[in-house]
Parts: C-alpha cells; sequence; structure tokens
C-alpha cells in the first residue's frame, strides 16, 4: 500500500465536507494540498497517527507537518484526540491547530491546557476563511520550524 | 500503795535513761570509728601524693641524664668544658634540686689504663689517677662531675664499676640502655661527718653508628655512663621541702632499699620522735619501681592519735548523755506532780459531802414548792422559805396551827381523809386539790404526801410538798382552747381544699388542653373531655384502650423510649410531637408533655400527659414544606433549562455557523468558478445571498454575547466611570471622520461592578450614540451622571435621530429595532445586553427620547454596600 511510504504535509481532522472541501479548496490555492490527508472523525484521525485500524501497516514515523483539528467529531472528539497526541512521545512534537466553529472561552482554554499549539475560530465569511487557512497552512508548512524527527 | 504506784510509775522513765545511755555510748563509737576511717582515708592519700612525687622526680632525673647521654651521641667529642656548660644550664635553671652532681664515668679496657692517665694529666691534673688502684680487666673513671668542686672533686677518678652495688646498677644500664638505680650505698663525697645514705643512677653512653639491639652489641659499644649521686636525705628535702614543713609535720616516713624494711637497707628516715611503737592504725606501705630497682616507703603518724579530731564523737557522746538525763529528769518530775493530784482529787471528794450536805439543805429551804412538815393529826411542825411566799404566812405565824386555816371549808374532808391515809403508811403523789393564801385568795395545788418515820419505824409525821399549779392550770386551759381552734381551722380549710379541687376537677374537664392520667402500664386511667373530643373515643371506650394501641405506628418507638426512661428515673418529663389514630381512622397531630409523680422509692405512681392538638398548624406546616419542594423541584428544573440554554449556545455557536460558511463559501465559489456563465443578475442575487449568511453570522455572534453576559460571574472592583467612558469613545471613534464628532463628559462619581462589562455598557451605549447621531452635522454626545439616595445614575445623551416615547417599551428587548436594516446597522440586541448587565448588577435602566431630536439612556447601580447583597 502507498500510504505506507507517502510523505503526508497535513492531516486535516473534519466531519464536514463542505467545510472539508473549502478547507482544502484554500490550501490548494496556495500550492499547499499536495500532501494533504483527510480523515472524517477522531478514531480515523487516530488510527491514522498511530497506524491501526485501517491504517495498520502505515509507518508511524511518517508524522504530518501539521494536524488542523476540528473539536466537534464524531465517535472520538477533538479534544481527546488532542489529548492522546500531546501525550504520546512520538506524535507530541507534532504541531496541532485547531480549527473550528467554535468561540467559547472554555473550548480555547481546555485546548491549551491539553498543548495545542494554535487555536483558530473559522470566520463565517468565505473571503475571511479562505484568507485564514491559506495562512495557517504557509505559516505551518513554510515558515514554521519543526524539531527534527527521525524518519 | 502509793509507794507501788509511785514506783511503778517511774519505771519508764529508769528504762529511757538505760536505752538513752546505750543508744549514746553506741552512736559515739559510731562517730569515733567514722572519724578514724576519714582520717584514715585522708592519710593514705596523702601518702599516695609523695610515693607519686618521689617516682616524678626520679622519672626526671633519669631524663635529665639521658640528655646527657645524648650529648655524647649528638657530638664527636664531649670534653670537661662542654660537659661543664651543659651541666650549668641544668642547674641554672633549677631542674636538678637536691642532686650532688651530674658526671660522666669513662670505660677504660685495662691495656689503655696509662694512657689515659697520662691523658688526664695531661689536661691539668697532675695528681690524677684511677682508684682504687689493682688488677682489674676493666677500670672506669669518674673524669667529668659537675659541679667539679667540695666535695665532687673526691670522685674524680673513681672506679665505680669496682665497687658491687654501684656494679650491678651501672651493669642493668648497659645491658638494658635503661636508666638504673642503685642501691644503698655511701658516696666517695661523704667526708665522715653528717653522713648520708645515697644512691645513684647511671644512663649508659654507646659509641656512635654502632649497633647495640642485643646484650653483647651494647657491651661493646659501651663508651660510658652519664650519672647523677644523690644523698638522700638532700634529695628529699629537695622533693619533699614544701609538704614536709606543711602536713608532713606529722607524718613519720622511711624510705628502704628493696622490698625488705631493715636497718641495713635504711635510706631515709624521718622521724619527728624516735619512739620506737606498734604501728598505728594510719601504718602504709607504698613500693615504688625505678626500672627493676624498688624501693619501700614506709608511712606513720608521729603519734596514735596526732592528726584526728575526736571533738564530734565527744560531742555526739556528752549530748546523748545530757539529752538522756534531761529525759529522765522530766518523766520522774512528770510522776511526781501526778501524785500530788492524786492525793488533791481525795481531800476535794471529802468536801464535796459536806458541802452537797449543806446544799441540800439549802435545797429545802430554797426550794420553790413549800415543803411542810404536820404531824399525824395535821398541826404543822415546819414550814419553809416557799411556804411562806406561797400561802402568805410566816414560819411563826403558822407553826401549830391545823392544815385546815389552810384550805377553803370545801377542801375540809379531803384533808382529813389524806391525813389518815398517810398515818397509816401511805403516800400520797401529785394530789391536786385547792388552797386558800393568808389573803383569803384561793389558788391550785399539787400535793405530795409522805410519812416520816423515826429509827424505829413508826410514823412520828407527815410531810407534805405543794407545788402551786395555778399557772400550770391556765397553760392547760390556753392549749386546750387552741386545740380547738385549730380543729376549725382544719376544718375551714379543709372546705376550702375541697372547693379548690372542685375547680381543679372542672378545670381539667373542660380545659381546652388534652389531659390525662395514664398508669405506668399505658392505660388511660382518668382523661378529660378535650381528649376524648381529641380522639374521637368516649371516655368508658378509653378506659379499655392504651395509648400505646392508639399511636401512629411511626410515632411509638420515640415515645416509648422516653416512657421508658421516665419508668427508670433518668428523667422526670419529656415533651414530643407526636401522632394519635382517631377512632374515625383520621390523624391528629398532638404536641405531649409527660411528667411523673414517684412513690417513695422511686418507682412511677401515675403519670400525667397534658396533649395540645396541633393538626392545623401541622397541616400549614406541611402546605409551607410541599411549597418549598416544589421550588425546590422548580429550581432544580430551571437549573437544568440553564444548563440546556448553555448546550442550545454551545451547538449554536458551533453548528449554525457551519452551514453558513457553506452558503457563502460556495456562493462565493460560484461567482469565482462561474463567472463567466452568470449574468449581472445573477452575481448580483448570489450577492444577496453572501450578505444575509454574513447578517446571519452577526446575529448568531451577538446571541452568544447576550447569552454569555447572563452566564459570566462577575468579578467586582472599583471602576473609574469617568475614565472609561473616554476609553471607550477613543476606541470607537471612527478614523474617517472629522471633527464633526463631540464627546462632553461630566465629572460622574465612579462605582463598583464587573469592569469588563461596564466596558461593554459603554461600548454599546456610545456606539448606539454615534450611529444613530450620524446624520447630523455636528454629533453631540454627553455622559453625565450623580450619586441619588443610594444609587449612582449614568446617562448617555445623543443629539441624533431620537425615538418615539410610544415604543420606548421595545428599546430594550432583544432583536427590537426601532429603524430599518438599511437605515441603521445592527440585529438590535445592544441595548438588551446593556439592560442585562445592569440588571445582575443590582440596578435599572431606562430610556427619554423624542423623535428626530434627541435620545438619553439612563442606568443606575446601587452603591457599593447594597452591591454584593
Amino acid at each position: 500500500m502507498d500510504d505506507a511510504v507517502k510523505e503526508v504535509e497535513i492531516l486535516l481532522v473534519e466531519d464536514n465536507p463542505t467545510d472539508a472541501e473549502l478547507c482544502i479548496r484554500s490550501l490548494k490555492k496556495s500550492n499547499l494540498a499536495n500532501k494533504l490527508v483527510w480523515v472524517k472523525d477522531g478514531e480515523e484521525a487516530l488510527d491514522f497517527l498511530f497506524a491501526t485500524g485501517v491504517y495498520t501497516g502505515r509507518n508511524v514515523a511518517n508524522t504530518p507537518k501539521v494536524i488542523l483539528l476540528d473539536l466537534r467529531l464524531p465517535k472520538v472528539d477533538g479534544m481527546e484526540v488532542l489529548r492522546r497526541v500531546k501525550n504520546d512521545e512520538l506524535t507530541k512534537t507534532i504541531p496541532v491547530v485547531v480549527l473550528t466553529s467554535s468561540k467559547e472561552d472554555r473550548d480555547v482554554a481546555e485546548s491549551y491546557k491539553l498543548g495545542v499549539n494554535s487555536y483558530i475560530s473559522k470566520p463565517v465569511e468565505f473571503d475571511e476563511f479562505a484568507k485564514t487557512v491559506s495562512e495557517l497552512g504557509l505559516y505551518w508548512l513554510l515558515v514554521n520550524r519543526p524539531p527534527l524527527l527521525a524518519k | 500503795m502509793l509507794k507501788s504506784r509511785l514506783s511503778k510509775s517511774i519505771l519508764p522513765a529508769w528504762v529511757i535513761l538505760g536505752v538513752g545511755l546505750l543508744a549514746t555510748v553506741f552512736t559515739s563509737l559510731q562517730v569515733k570509728q567514722s572519724i578514724e576511717q576519714d582520717a584514715v582515708r585522708q592519710f593514705a592519700l596523702a601518702c599516695d601524693q609523695v610515693t607519686l612525687k618521689i617516682q616524678e622526680r626520679l622519672d626526671a632525673y633519669a631524663l635529665i641524664l639521658r640528655g646527657g647521654a645524648a650529648l655524647f651521641a649528638a657530638s664527636i667529642a664531649v670534653d670537661r668544658h662542654k660537659w661543664q656548660a651543659y651541666v650549668e644550664t641544668l642547674r641554672a635553671e633549677g631542674s636538678v634540686p637536691g642532686v650532688q652532681g651530674i658526671g660522666f664515668a669513662q670505660v677504660i679496657p685495662a691495656n689503655e689504663l696509662a694512657a689515659h692517665i697520662a691523658h688526664i694529666r695531661g689536661e691539668g691534673f697532675p695528681e690524677y689517677t684511677v682508684r682504687p688502684s689493682g688488677e682489674r680487666a676493666i677500670y672506669t673513671s669518674i673524669i667529668y662531675l659537675e659541679p667539679f668542686r667540695d666535695r665532687n672533686l673526691r670522685a674524680f677518678g673513681y672506679d665505680m664499676f669496682s665497687e658491687p652495688v654501684r656494679r650491678v646498677a651501672m651493669e642493668r644500664a648497659r645491658d638494658t640502655g635503661d636508666a638504673a638505680l642503685s642501691g644503698k650505698v655511701e658516696l666517695v663525697q661523704e667526708n665522715g661527718t653528717e653522713v648520708q645514705a645515697g644512691a645513684l643512677v647511671y644512663v649508659p653512653v654507646y659509641r656512635n653508628g654502632v649497633p647495640t639491639d642485643t646484650i653483647g652489641q651494647k657491651r661493646a659499644a659501651l663508651i660510658g655512663w652519664v650519672y647523677s649521686p644523690f644523698r638522700m636525705n638532700d634529695l628529699m628535702t629537695g622533693i619533699l621541702s614544701d609538704w614536709m614543713s606543711d602536713k608532713g609535720k606529722t607524718i613519720d616516713m622511711q624510705i628502704y632499699d628493696g622490698p625488705q624494711a631493715a636497718p641495713a637497707t635504711l635510706l631515709f628516715d624521718r622521724k619527728v620522735v624516735h619512739v620506737v611503737h606498734l604501728h598505728s592504725l594510719f601504718y602504709q606501705q607504698r613500693t615504688i619501681n625505678f626500672n627493676g630497682h624498688q624501693w619501700l616507703l614506709v608511712f606513720d603518724h608521729t603519734s596514735t592519735s596526732a592528726g584526728i579530731s575526736y571533738v564530734d564523737a565527744w560531742a555526739t557522746l556528752i549530748g546523748g548523755l545530757a539529752l538522756s538525763g534531761f529525759l529522765f529528769w522530766l518523766l520522774i518530775s512528770m510522776r511526781a506532780s501526778a501524785i500530788r493530784d492524786i492525793a488533791a482529787h481525795e481531800l476535794a471528794a471529802r468536801r464535796q459531802v459536806e458541802a452537797s450536805r449543806m446544799q441540800l439543805a439549802a435545797i429545802v429551804e430554797s426550794s420553790n414548792d413549800a415543803i411542810i412538815g404536820k404531824t399525824t393529826d395535821g398541826i404543822i411542825t415546819s414550814w419553809n422559805k416557799s411556804a411562806e411566799n406561797i400561802y402568805g404566812y410566816s414560819a411563826d405565824e403558822i407553826i401549830g396551827r391545823h392544815v385546815t386555816v389552810i384550805a377553803p371549808p370545801s377542801r375540809h374532808t379531803e384533808i382529813y381523809e389524806l391525813l389518815e391515809k398517810v398515818s397509816k403508811g401511805g403516800t400520797v403523789v401529785n394530789h391536786e386539790s385547792e388552797r386558800i393564801r393568808k389573803d383569803g385568795s384561793l389558788f391550785n395545788v399539787a400535793l405530795t404526801l409522805s410519812p416520816i418515820k423515826d429509827a424505829s419505824g413508826k410514823i412520828t409525821g407527815i410531810s407534805t410538798i405543794a407545788r402551786d399549779i395555778t399557772e400550770k392550770k391556765r397553760l392547760e386551759e390556753e392549749l386546750r382552747q387552741l386545740n380547738t381552734e385549730l380543729e376549725q381551722r382544719v376544718q375551714n380549710r379543709t372546705r376550702e381544699l375541697s372547693a379548690s379541687e372542685e375547680r381543679m376537677r372542672l378545670f381539667f374537664e373542660r380545659q381546652l388542653v388534652g389531659m390525662a392520667i395514664t398508669s405506668p402500664e399505658k392505660g388511660w386511667v382518668k382523661v378529660n373531655d378535650k381528649i376524648c373530643e381529641m380522639m374521637g373515643y368516649s371516655p368508658e371506650e378509653l378506659a379499655r384502650l392504651s395509648w400505646a394501641e392508639m399511636t401512629y405506628p411511626e410515632d411509638l418507638a420515640p415515645d416509648e423510649a422516653q416512657f421508658k426512661r421516665l419508668l427508670n428515673g433518668e428523667i422526670d418529663s419529656y415533651t414530643l410531637e407526636k401522632r394519635f389514630v382517631r377512632k374515625d381512622g383520621s390523624i391528629v397531630f398532638t404536641n405531649l408533655s409527660v411528667g411523673c409523680v414517684r412513690r417513695a422509692d422511686q418507682s412511677v405512681d401515675y403519670v400525667l400527659a397534658l396533649l395540645e392538638d396541633i393538626t392545623e398548624q401541622k397541616s400549614a406546616e406541611e402546605s409551607i414544606k410541599k411549597l418549598n419542594d416544589e421550588l425546590q423541584l422548580r429550581a432544580k428544573a430551571l437549573e437544568g433549562a440553564n444548563q440546556e440554554l448553555e448546550s442550545f449556545s454551545y451547538s449554536v455557536s458551533h453548528d449554525l455557523r457551519t452551514p453558513l460558511r457553506a452558503i457563502d463559501g460556495f456562493s462565493h465559489i460560484l461567482l469565482e468558478d462561474y463567472a463567466d456563465k452568470l449574468d449581472d443578475e445573477g452575481k448580483r442575487l448570489l450577492n444577496i445571498v453572501r450578505d444575509n449568511t454574513s447578517r446571519m453570522g452577526q446575529l448568531i455572534d451577538d446571541i452568544l454575547k447576550f447569552s454569555r453576559t447572563g452566564r459570566l460571574e462577575l468579578s467586582f472592583t472599583e471602576i473609574n466611570m469617568e475614565k472609561l467612558a473616554h476609553e471607550v469613545f477613543e476606541e470607537l471613534q471612527p478614523s474617517d471622520t472629522d471633527s464633526k464628532l463631540q464627546l462632553e463628559v461630566e465629572p460622574i462619581p465612579p462605582v463598583t461592578g464587573d469592569s469588563a462589562m461596564m466596558r461593554q455598557v459603554f461600548v454599546n451605549l456610545l456606539s448606539n450614540a454615534i450611529k444613530f447621531s450620524r446624520p447630523r452635522e455636528t454629533a453631540r454626545i454627553k455622559v453625565g451622571g450623580s450619586i441619588e439616595g443610594n444609587e449612582a445614575i449614568y446617562y448617555v445623551k445623543d443629539n441624533g435621530v431620537g425615538f418615539d416615547m410610544q415604543y420606548v417599551d421595545k428599546l430594550f428587548g432583544v432583536f427590537q429595532r426601532l429603524h430599518g436594516v438599511t437605515e441603521f446597522e445592527g440585529t438590535g440586541i445592544g441595548l438588551a445586553i446593556v439592560k442585562r448587565i445592569i440588571t445582575r448588577h443590582g440596578g435599572r435602566v431606562w430610556a427619554e427620547g423624542k423623535v428626530n431630536e434627541d435620545a438619553t439612556i439612563y442606568f443606575a447601580l446601587p452603591t457599593k454596600e447594597k452591591n454584593h447583597g
């Protein structure tokens, strides 16, 4: 399976297909969506990261450069995914950006407590949304310098 | 008999004297022994000190001689001057008191003798020779001895090795390498007068750089001895001079050479008085061992008792004797005084008999009763003082007359009967009768008559004792009257009591409170009407029931528990609320008070119960409780609703936004990707879609803001409202406008409140003011306020479009707008939020306005004290 060796830059965790599409479209416009994997719930996200379930056999060392994480997810919710990622030696260094519709203060506070790297409320207006998504893609893939990982 | 008592009584005195004397002698001996033991201990200690001193001094000398030997070891040659200088230094330091000198004796092999003599003679001693002369295998010679003068000159050239006692010590020093002490000798320095015993100490000097490990090597390496002679008396004076003039004055000391005490080996003898006596109790021996040579030290007191003070023993003896004597005297004198007491007592007894006789006569004379003597016929023969007082006749007047004179005629027959009775030997006791005084007055008497007999037993007369009982009679009468009166009173009281009892009974039966007397077995003994009314039973029915079976089952246990304590005597009363089941099955609530009456043995005789019907009161309480419960349920429901609302608003924030974004996003994509396929109208319509999604987003944000305003907890601080108004205005002022916007802030009081929320209030009010005064040439906004009563009232006024007062009620409602969306933007939630914040602070809001003139929004906040309530 070529998934096992494919290099991944962005892991998009988003259950809403329209939001996902808008997000991917915005990234594509900035040429950032070439190495993007879209998973539709928390469980799939964890399977991908830890090479379990349908992703059994994937090389776990092949970690994404950034995880874009929605909070309201079916099965395993976004907070739980964040907790698992930040508590595992293998994944704790991966930058996680919460990208959500929620503006609730407690969601923000809880996310930072768990070690999120950035918290972004999705703007309602598409222009702004597109701008925000492409800026954060640029920042995390090109501007930010991640720690060296044993690959 | 007196004597034997005396001797018996002084026996204890003798015993005490004997015991006292024995105890005294015994104790004195004990004290003496302890004094002696103490003295011996001290003496032994002194001996130890002297012995130690001598030992130390010998060790010190040995050390000095080793120093001399070391001089030889360190120098290639030690000449006469060097030796002199060395010894002089030591002497100058005073470190060798009592020492005759310090010298060096050289070993001279026989074949070198001539050369040696020649050598020394060459040093300026032409007379020098080695003494004694004679053929010997080996010679030694004292060649240096400092100080080199007087007696010491005699030792020059003397061969000490030729003399057996010295030789032993010299050989021991040579073979051991240690300092060696010689036996007793007479030093060559002695000149025949004041000869003292002497001894010498030798330290060997070996040739430099030659092994001296074995005896053979030591003998081969020997070149001589550093030595020191000393005269014992001089030495001991040097060592012990201080001690001898002080403590040692009374101590005899001898030092013997070797372990035996014998005249031949006596080295040193210090005897103050030369008297031969047996050893005293102080006799002590000590031994000094100096590198294998022994000295025996013998100590004793100059006299057996010297140095001991027996004062304490004597004091004990004398004190004890005195005490025993005193005790003896004391007991003897106490006994003697006791005997004097006995004699005095016997005398007193005799006097008493006499006195009692006289007393008897005096009693008869001074008796309160009349004592009258008469013949058997009734002729008065004696008449005492009281008879005179009672009857009014003097003795002279009445003696010789008949007793009927003093009796009224009605008693004359009685008198004769009594006289006859007593004349025959009978007696009359306390016979009450009447008599008549000299003045003719009658009075009551009690008479006691008895016959007077002579020695042969014949009745010669009659004695009469008469007592005036008039007063007694009067008292008796008075008592009788009192008794009658008392009886009357008791009767009256009893009548009163029964009346009161009747009242009690009525009270018991007719009161509003239920009253009952119950038995310890829980039966109703007596009940009043009220109880019957409360329970719905007749008294007869109740009499067959117990209160326990009428009690509401749940309430039985507490009552029975208390009732048990009452029966046990733990408590005397108790009160509780309980329910009874009425005859008709309904329940009556009562307040029960129970008390009891106990018998003498503390067991309960009967029980009193008071019952108050509190059913109505209870049902009121019940309904209040019901209301409370309901209220609590509602509060819980409200809380649930609140939580629901919260999760609703959470969903709103998340879920409602998502489709909006999709609508907006895909409209945008449509415009972007299909621009060439859409005409202008199509694009316009799509843009309307997009405008509305944006408005919808704004609405959602406002709703959330509004709901958050209600949920957030307030944190109170002191807020400078004037400064806050200025700050907010600065932030809101649009940068593109020119100077047509004017803000005026009056001095306004500070307030205590949540600063973030209060900021929101100003943001909303000022942005409204700016918005609605936009059409004006010059927009004038005014902020003011003052304290009125216990409120701080603030207002924000603008000269904008104003409003119609008939819609004032709608102003603060959610999503209430008085203008079209196209006229003024906004969702209509700003004032609703203001109202909510002010309400949460315990304040109020209101507005005044006129269409096209002005609008003023007021808000009032309670001053500090009320804020936290």
